[in-house]
Parts: structure tokens; sequence; C-alpha cells
């Protein structure tokens, strides 16, 4: 019974992951077709998306931005893949699958996006509950000593811990506002070469010299009127057409 | 009569519009005019032309607008769809670039756009106000108004079409080319689940502390002695006492502090006998044990005989837990 129980658990994470890899192992199959394959690819990356509405998680992530990505979306892929980051910031592979699509995207210089190096992206909520049960042991082990046999160590032992909570509080806080950030002002991916404008209106005048690139990651600021207001490195702001980002 | 079926007033306005520069001499107010775009002329006439007319859901169509019988087509400015909303309810506007001007001499004017529908079905196309102005006619009623009809398209369901569909090999980081397969984690823990081992912490220590008590309740009284200063102390002293050149006196002298801070005992006190009569008066039972224990320090000190000294500060300590009511 335990070990029927186990094996409908793991179908029922494995399944959903899989649900439209046959899509994905055609294209894959007809590699030497690169219009076949891409075809298929999309297909797979179209039913991953639908997936993703359901039931989000990191393989589905990685999956989802790799089809978009065979499929020649590369500002789906990109989206796809800052989509499972806001569900694991430190996965390592979405990192890193990021980093590849961002090499590929032609963007002027100065403007390549900040890289993953936010606290966010570097230690987990597991990293700081780690930390903080190694703080619990050092308080409990110093202050029950103290409090019993009174040892010379066990105030500094205790010490140690508490400071452990303030660093490990002080991180939390970090990343906190790092996560606030993202939220109020989330990575928007520009689906085409854009020129980005000074106002919300295909009147006003280009903010830049060059338009920014297919691809393109740039943070949403606000909208109005059909077009949004978004910020570069740099704090570069300008607008772009609402239909122009993803 | 309109101008068109009089060829001379056609020609007239020409002249009055490219030569005098009626366009320039609108006034402000008139150049705001709603729905106008420029054009003067005594039957300017504007259309819709939608190419394809049916189109897939994620697909792009091109609409073109065309403005005949204006007599300065180089002056016409292009209608913003961006800015309307019959517009950008129903099609995404995507940008294109600006248009060249049109000769002086055109006979019709082409603005060209792109549109990709919102949604399926028959979508159509709304009219467009078109305002032209008519210099001939009295003042106030020089603005006349045309309509490039509405049309109908027919949007399709979506096709898998990739953006970028060259025939080009796929390239790709090698990892790309792989399904992840694993049950994976859907994401990560909250943020601040660090704080539950720490809320708990209290009850770590209670337990602790407790369970101490139950097993080493000797040890627990023993512990609390060591918050009593006089006790701490003296079995400091004691402590030193085992390393020093005369243990018994060091041995001696501390349990004689001990009962000044413990007992309130005089500290003139200093012979046995000093410490007997001083005790009685506030320690009658163990007056005794005091007496014999410090005549036993002065006989290792001043023995010939040899005594083992380092004895003494443990018997001092045994009996100074004994009185303080630990057994041992």
């Amino acid at each position: 019974m335990k070990w029927l129980r186990f094996w409908i658990s793991t179908a029922l994470l494995v399944i959903p992951t899989l649900a439209h890899g046959g899509e994905f192992e055609a294209g894959l199959q007809n590699l030497h077709d690169p219009t076949t394959a891409r075809q298929q690819f999309l297909q797979a990356a179209v039913q991953f998306d639908q997936q993703w509405q359901q039931s989000p998680s990191v393989a589905l992530a990685l999956n989802r931005g790799r089809a978009h990505y065979l499929a020649g979306d590369l500002p789906g892929a990109i989206r796809a893949f800052h989509d499972g980051l806001a569900l694991a910031p430190t996965d390592v592979k979405l990192q890193q699958s990021l980093v590849a699509c961002r090499m590929v995207v032609a963007y002027p210089p100065g403007l390549q996006p900040e890289p993953l190096t936010g606290w966010r992206h570097r230690v987990s909520p597991f990293d700081l509950l780690m930390a903080s049960l190694l703080s619990v042991i050092s308080v409990t082990v110093g202050l029950a000593r103290r409090l019993t046999v009174r040892d010379g160590w066990a105030i500094p032992v205790a010490v140690m811990g508490l400071v452990g909570w303030i660093a490990i509080g002080t991180l939390s806080m970090v990343i906190h506002q790092e996560n606030q950030r993202e939220h109020e002002q989330p990575v928007v991916i520009l689906a085409k070469e854009t020129v980005l404008r000074t106002g919300n209106g295909a009147t006003f005048l280009p903010r830049l010299d060059t338009p920014l690139p297919r691809g393109a990651e740039v943070r949403k600021r606000l909208e109005r009127g059909g077009w949004v207001q978004v910020e570069l490195v740099g704090d570069i702001v300008g607008w772009v057409p609402m239909d122009a980002i993803r | 009569m309109s101008a068109i079926g009089r060829p001379w007033l056609a020609l007239l306005l020409l002249v009055m519009a490219t030569n005098s520069g009626i366009a320039q001499e609108l006034s402000a107010v008139e150049r705001t005019t709603a729905d106008f775009y420029g054009a003067i002329g005594p039957a300017v006439a504007a259309t819709w032309s939608a190419e394809p007319r049916t189109v897939p859901l994620n697909g792009e169509l091109t609409l073109i607008l065309v403005v005949r019988n204006a007599v300065n087509p180089h002056q016409l400015t292009r209608p913003d769809l961006h800015l309307l909303d019959s517009f950008t309810k129903s099609f995404q506007v995507l940008d294109t670039p600006p248009p060249n001007l049109a000769p002086a001499d055109a006979k019709e004017v082409r603005f060209t756009y792109r549109l990709v529908p919102n949604a399926r079905g028959t979508v159509v196309i709304p009219a467009l106000a078109y305002a032209y102005f008519r210099p001939e006619l009295p003042e106030g009623k020089r603005f006349k108004t045309t309509y490039a009809e509405a049309i109908s398209i027919t949007v399709t369901g979506p096709t898998l079409q990739s953006p970028t569909t060259p025939v080009m090999p796929i390239e790709a980081p090698e990892s790309f080319f792989h399904l992840e397969e694993i049950p994976e984690r859907t994401g990560d823990w909250p943020l601040f689940t660090w704080l539950v081992p720490i809320g708990l912490t209290p009850l770590f220590v209670g337990g602790w502390v407790i369970g101490w008590r139950r097993l080493f309740p000797d040890s627990m009284r023993r512990a609390k002695l060591r918050r009593i200063r006089a006790v701490r102390v003296v079995l400091k002293q004691l402590k030193r006492a085992n390393t020093a050149t005369d243990p018994a006196a060091e041995t001696a002298l501390a349990f004689r502090r001990y009962l000044t801070a413990r007992f309130s005992m005089t500290p003139f006190a200093q012979t046995p006998e000093e410490v007997h009569t001083a005790l009685m008066q506030v320690l009658h039972s163990n007056a005794d044990a005091a007496r014999n224990f410090l005549w036993q320090c002065d006989t290792t000190r001043y023995s010939a005989a040899s005594v083992n000294a380092l004895s003494l500060p443990h018997q001092a300590e045994v009996l100074i837990l004994n009185w303080e009511g630990v057994r041992l």
C-alpha cells in the first residue's frame, strides 16, 4: 500500500512535467529540418505555457523556456526563465539558462540588464533556515548551560547565536526588499525591436539613439493609454507600446 | 455642384493651396479641429484598404488609408491609430516607420498601418472620421467631414508560426536540448521560515533546564549555591588553595571568610575557639564542626608529622556543601 502511494505521488509529479514532452522530443528528432523542428518546439512551448498556468514548477519553467528558445521565440524563453526565477530565485539551472539567453540579445553598449547577483539569487530561504537552526542550537546550548551548570563558555556561545540571528534577520530584510522591488517593478521582455520614446505616444522623440533589441529586459513602472513606462539600467526611463512587451 | 464638376474651380483651389499657402494660413484653433489631418480640397475622400482580409489571431494585417482629392497631398499628416480607442480595443497597432512625404501633385496619399487583431471571429475595422477644409465656403462652414467606411475581416485561430522562422540550423546551449524529467520542487520556501525555530528556542531551553533538574536534582542545588556570592567565592578560593604554597592556611582563611560572609560571624574571630564562640551565637548546630576543622588546619600547618594538606580544601568544600543542604 505504501509503495502504491509512493508511485502514484511520483507519477503525479512527473506526468505534468512530461505531458507535452512528445512534441519536444519530436522536435529533437527533426533537428535536421529546422522549420519542422521549430514548429514542433513551438507547439510544445504553447502547451507548456498552458500547463504553467495550472501548476507552475521549476522543472516546467526550464522546459518551457527551452521549448520557446528552440522554437526561435527568444523573448518567450526569457519570459519563461524569469517566471521560473520568480518561483525559485536561487535555482542555478534557471539562472544559467537566462544568462545564456541574454548573451544572444544584441543590447546596445551599456544597456545590459543587471546581473543576477542580488542576495535573492544567492541565498535561499532554505539556507536561511539552516543558518537559523545552527544559531538556535548555539543559543539553546549557551543559555541552557548558563542556567544549569554555569559553564564559562556558555554566554559567549549564546551571544554567538544571537549575532547569527541578527545577521540572518538583516539578510532576510535585504532579500525581502529585493523581492518587493521585483513585485512593484516586474521585468518585462520586449517582444520585438522597439524604439524607447520620451513619452507615451509614437510622436514623442526617441529616448536612445538605437532601438531596444528584441528580447531586451526592462522594468515596468506604470501604464498609460496603451503605453508602458519602463526603466533600464542606469535609471534610463522611457515609454514603449503595450503591445511590444510580454 | 462640387468642385470636381468644375475643373476651373479645382484648379483655382489647387493654385490657392499651393501658391498662397492656405494650410499655413489656418489658425491654430482651426488646425486642432477634431479629425482634421490637414487635408484641403473641395471633395476629399478617404477609404480603407486591408490586406489580407482573413488573418490568424497572432497574424498581422496591413491596413492602408487612401486619401484622394486633397489639393495639398504633401501637407497631410497620418492619423495616429494608437490614439483611437475604437482601434486599440480590437487591435494591437504596431509601430511603422514614418511615411514619406507625398509629392505636391500626387492624386492620392496612402498611409500604411500594421495591425494584429485581439480576438477571433469577424472583426470590424472601424470607420474613420476624416475632416477636410474647404476655403471657398463661408467662414464657419469650411470644415466638412468624410468617412473611411468600416470594413470587416475574418480572424481565424492562431497559427503555430514562430516569430522568427529563418531556415537556419537550431543553435542553443547543450542543456536546452533536454527535458527536465526529474520531479523538482515547485519553488522556494517562504522567506521567513527561519523564524520558526527561533520561536521554539524558549521551549528548547526550558525543556533542557527542566530535564536537567529532574535528572540531577543535587546539581541543581549546587548550581543555586553558585548563585550565592559567599559560596561561589569560597569554592573558588578552595580551588586555588590546592595549588597554594600553604594549602592549610589558605583553606582556613577561605573558610573563615565564608563564615563571616554567610553567617555574619565577626571578622575578628581568628582562632578555632574564637570562631566557635562567635558561631554559637548564630549557627549553634555547626559551631563544633567548624572549630574541629580549623583545629585540623592548624594541626596540619604546625605539625612536624607529614599530613596531606591537600585534602583540606576538599574537606572544607564537603563541609560547606553539607551545611548548604547538598547531599554528596
